[in-house]
């Protein structure tokens, strides 16, 4: 039942896109056809992947917040703090040489995470501490932290060789994540595996990932047993956040090689869509991030052959999360009908 | 008085699970007071949630004034004149009586009349002897009132069956008294009267008839007074209960628990707890009586370590505790059954095994540095849930789907079953220990009680039923607007003088 449920929701919003499709005179089933092309063929679907790590990184740490009942919408703003620590690392390390190459990666690994971990501990300290919304406080972070990134790309970080144009310099080679012999993914992927082997530990067989889900089922009953409520969300959110962060540096060291403004398409709010839909399974999780980072190719596609927006793939993915929230409804009540 | 103003034929109604009801069948005379008898999960308040149109039924047939009806919703019921009050009062604390009373109703047009309408209702109330001022806002009444408030809310709607869940639970002794006058004037009136009721005095004192529910069946229905308390009890949990406790001779074996002139504020800085001392001994239970919201809350968590204080000390055993966590107090042996069993007791949606463990999971025995051990977890819940008799299919069954009595089982299982210190010397806290619960289960915590105080722990329970703390205490403390105003022990104690204390007319 609850399958089915979850296949009329998908159908459903197949439906009504459909609409917009025939709306924009545009042959809904060539449309369909081109925004799922890329689970069709190979090159593409490397495409997909290449988007879906972050969107993957993103997710994994939403859902360990969201088992806490910590309402993160961060994860774009943890992108840009991912984003400007890698620059930075590269940018410093371009002057100093203070590693050695084969040294500089992993270091970054664990400098991106820390940080962005910093950040994210900051609004789960404020609602633990004052009982601010996480919601607010998260998502105002974000605009912080990306406006920060791009004032730093088009003020000091400028690449000075760059033309005027507004990207940090390049980064070097030891300074990338290798690709995949014979794709375009990066070995950031494995990061994102790693991850949701980790969440799925954490929640599944920890003490942690205990005190995580007594916190989210009832505050009371935490406090009652004496889970530290501050401990418990402070170090989710460090999870979380230092995911994100992975997420931004997995961009720049894996797809773009360099500092740029706006450099996320929106990947965490995307993340938030992909923790929801994949019902805060980790596993789950990695499969949704692909399918979504094939709407984003197939949504290039569409924009490319018939002229599109390449926002309908945004449309459709609302459409996908409405119908999937709303189907969970039909989920938990039978609905009768009587005279 | 025989015409049969409600008929409930082979009512059905299955949960996931569960067959709450199993074909009951339930009758109601015009004029009448029909006690509704039965342990928790019986079904009681399935069957008038069924009626009042909150539930729907699986199969079955109701028939109003011997024509069959469908309720759909408590609107329906209200239009058939059957109206209920539920057990946690639906009134609008910030609005008035008058308000609160025409609210829902279709008498009024666009434009209110509240001075006519508060008229109205003072004659009402006057008629069946509820004392109440129609125009004083809700949150200044006490529980009593309020009560009577819900009363009037029915009445107005000119209810001519009502269901009373449980009524008697927020009431002083002397407001059940007034209670029951009312419904006997009520029910000479013609108003016929369902009274959904655990306690087997209150169904001798009050009703006409009883009909007693077992595991969702009707096991009897009999004319109250060819019966009596023994077969009463019999037909309710299908054996013999006890109704006096035998209390072996008290070993009070030192001090435990020393509270010196503690003090607590709420959020908003009004003082909760006024300056209250006292000290508890091992082997020893204290009951403490007194009208919910006059500091027992406070107290209770002030002892336990979730309520900071703000002055005045706390010891365990002589070792100061005052604003420790609530983790060092349970550790020190001091052991909480709070009032919320759901929620605060327990996280609902985890397992039973999940909240046995809820405060000892970092125990060696069940986990290591960093991992859980689910093998260890499973035998010792598994053992709780026998040595505690939890009904349940599985200890991963999330607690929520439990019924009252088995989630405090959960509760209890998880303090005292794994007893630290196992010599005795624990304090025992407990919030309404009993509240809810059925006659088997109820006796099953007091004796509990009383065997842990033979075992050298100290227990201190916050109890509304007096019958209960005068039945099992051997100290009753009565607390009145943040104090203890009477410390009394029990051999000498009565009922109607501990009742006055709870109102705040005599201090000790």
């Amino acid at each position: 039942m609850s399958f089915a449920i979850s296949l009329a929701s998908i159908i459903l919003a197949f439906m009504i896109s459909g609409l917009i499709f025939v709306f924009s005179n545009v042959d809904p089933i060539l449309a369909y056809y081109n925004l799922f092309k890329s689970f069709t063929n190979v090159a593409l679907l490397s495409e997909a992947i290449v988007r879906a790590i972050p969107i993957m990184l993103v997710a994994l740490g939403l859902a360990l917040a969201y088992k806490a009942n910590f309402i993160s919408v961060g994860g774009e703003g943890q992108i840009y703090v991912g984003g400007m620590i890698i620059t930075f690392l590269v940018l410093w390390n371009t002057q100093n040489r203070f590693l050695p190459d084969p040294f500089f990666m992993p270091f970054a690994i664990i400098i991106v995470f820390l940080s962005s971990s910093v950040w994210g501990i900051i609004p789960a300290f404020l609602k633990a501490r004052f009982e601010t919304n996480e919601v607010l406080t998260t998502l105002m972070m974000n605009y912080i932290a990306q406006i920060v990134s791009n004032y730093l790309v088009i003020g000091p970080w400028k690449d000075p060789k760059g033309y005027g144009f507004p990207h940090s310099q390049a980064f070097p080679e030891y300074a990338r994540f290798p690709l995949i012999p014979g794709t375009t993914i990066n070995s950031s992927i494995f990061i994102g595996i790693f991850a949701a082997i980790l969440i799925y530990i954490i929640l599944a067989k920890t003490k942690f990932g205990f005190e995580v889900k007594v916190v989210g089922d009832s505050y009371s009953a935490a406090k009652y047993a004496g889970i530290s409520y501050t401990k418990v969300v402070c170090l989710v959110m460090a999870i979380s956040a230092g995911l994100s962060g992975l997420a931004g540096m997995s961009l720049l060291s894996g797809v773009i090689g360099r500092l740029r403004p706006d450099f996320s398409p929106g990947y965490g709010y995307t993340g938030i869509i992909v923790a929801w839909l994949c019902n805060l399974n980790p596993f789950v999780i990695v499969l949704g991030s692909i399918f979504f980072g094939g709407l984003l190719v197939g949504g290039e596609v569409l924009q490319g052959s018939m002229g599109l927006s390449v926002g309908i793939t945004d449309v459709f993915q609302a459409l996908l999360l409405i119908t999937t929230l709303s189907g969970e409804f039909f989920k938990r009540y039978r609905l009768v009908w009587r005279r | 008085m025989d015409e049969n103003v409600l008929e409930m034929v082979d009512i059905v109604k299955v949960f996931p699970g569960v067959i709450a009801n199993d074909r009951v069948n339930f009758s109601l005379k015009a004029g009448e007071i029909h006690a509704l008898l039965g342990e928790n999960g019986a079904g009681k308040t399935t069957l008038m949630n069924i009626l009042y149109g909150i539930y729907r039924m699986d199969s079955g047939v109701i028939k109003v004034d011997g024509r069959k009806v469908t309720i759909r919703s408590p609107r329906d019921a209200i239009k058939l004149g059957i109206g209920m009050v539920h057990q946690n009062f639906k009134l609008i604390p910030a609005h008035t009586v008058v308000e609160n009373v025409i609210l829902g109703s279709e008498k009024n047009g666009f434009i209110l009349d509240l001075k006519k309408s508060g008229e109205e209702i003072k004659n009402l109330a006057s008629s069946f002897g509820l004392k109440v001022d129609p125009f004083s806002e809700v949150w200044k009444l006490s529980m009593g009132e309020r009560q009577r408030v819900e009363i009037l809310k029915l009445l107005y709607k000119n209810v001519r069956i009502m269901i009373l869940d449980e009524p008697t639970a927020v009431l002083t002794p002397q407001e059940k008294r007034e209670l029951f006058s009312s419904l006997r004037e009520m029910s000479s009136k013609g108003k016929s009267i369902i009274f959904i009721t655990h306690k087997l005095d209150e169904v001798l004192e009050i009703s006409d008839r009883v009909t007693v529910l077992r595991r969702g069946k009707n096991v009897a229905t009999k004319v109250t007074k060819e019966t009596n308390k023994i077969e009463l009890a019999n037909l309710m949990i299908g054996r013999p209960i006890i109704f006096e406790y035998s209390k072996n001779p008290q070993k009070l074996s030192g001090l435990v628990l020393k509270v010196e002139n503690v003090r607590v504020l709420d959020e908003e800085g009004n003082v909760r707890l006024k300056g209250v001392s006292f000290s508890l001994n091992g082997g020893e239970i204290v009951g403490v009586a007194g009208i919910a919201g006059n500091g027992q809350k406070e107290l209770a968590e002030a002892i336990t370590g979730l309520k900071r204080v703000s002055s005045g000390k706390i010891f365990v055993r002589g070792k100061d505790l005052t604003n420790a966590s609530p983790k060092k107090f349970f550790d020190n042996g001091v052991l909480f059954i709070p009032e919320e069993r759901l929620g605060v007791g327990t996280a609902p949606n985890l397992s039973i095994a999940e909240n046995l463990i809820l405060k000892s999971y970092d125990n060696k025995l069940f986990s290591g540095p960093v991992f859980l051990n689910f093998d260890a977890i499973q035998k010792f819940a598994e053992k709780l849930v026998k040595d505690f008799e939890i009904l349940c299919s599985s200890v991963n069954v999330p607690v929520k789907f439990l019924s009252g009595g088995n989630l405090q089982k959960v509760v209890l299982a998880r303090e005292l079953g794994n007893i630290i210190n196992n010599a005795g010397g624990n304090v025992i806290v407990a919030m309404y220990p009993t509240r809810g619960l059925d006659v088997g289960a109820t006796e099953y915590v007091r004796k509990l009680f009383l065997k842990m105080r033979d075992e050298g722990n100290a227990i201190i329970f916050f109890s509304e039923d007096l019958e209960e703390i005068l039945s099992i205490s051997d100290r009753v403390f009565v607390m009145f607007d943040g104090r203890i105003v009477g410390e009394i022990d029990s051999s000498e104690a009565d009922v109607e003088k501990i009742g006055l204390m709870m109102a705040g007319s005599v201090a000790s």
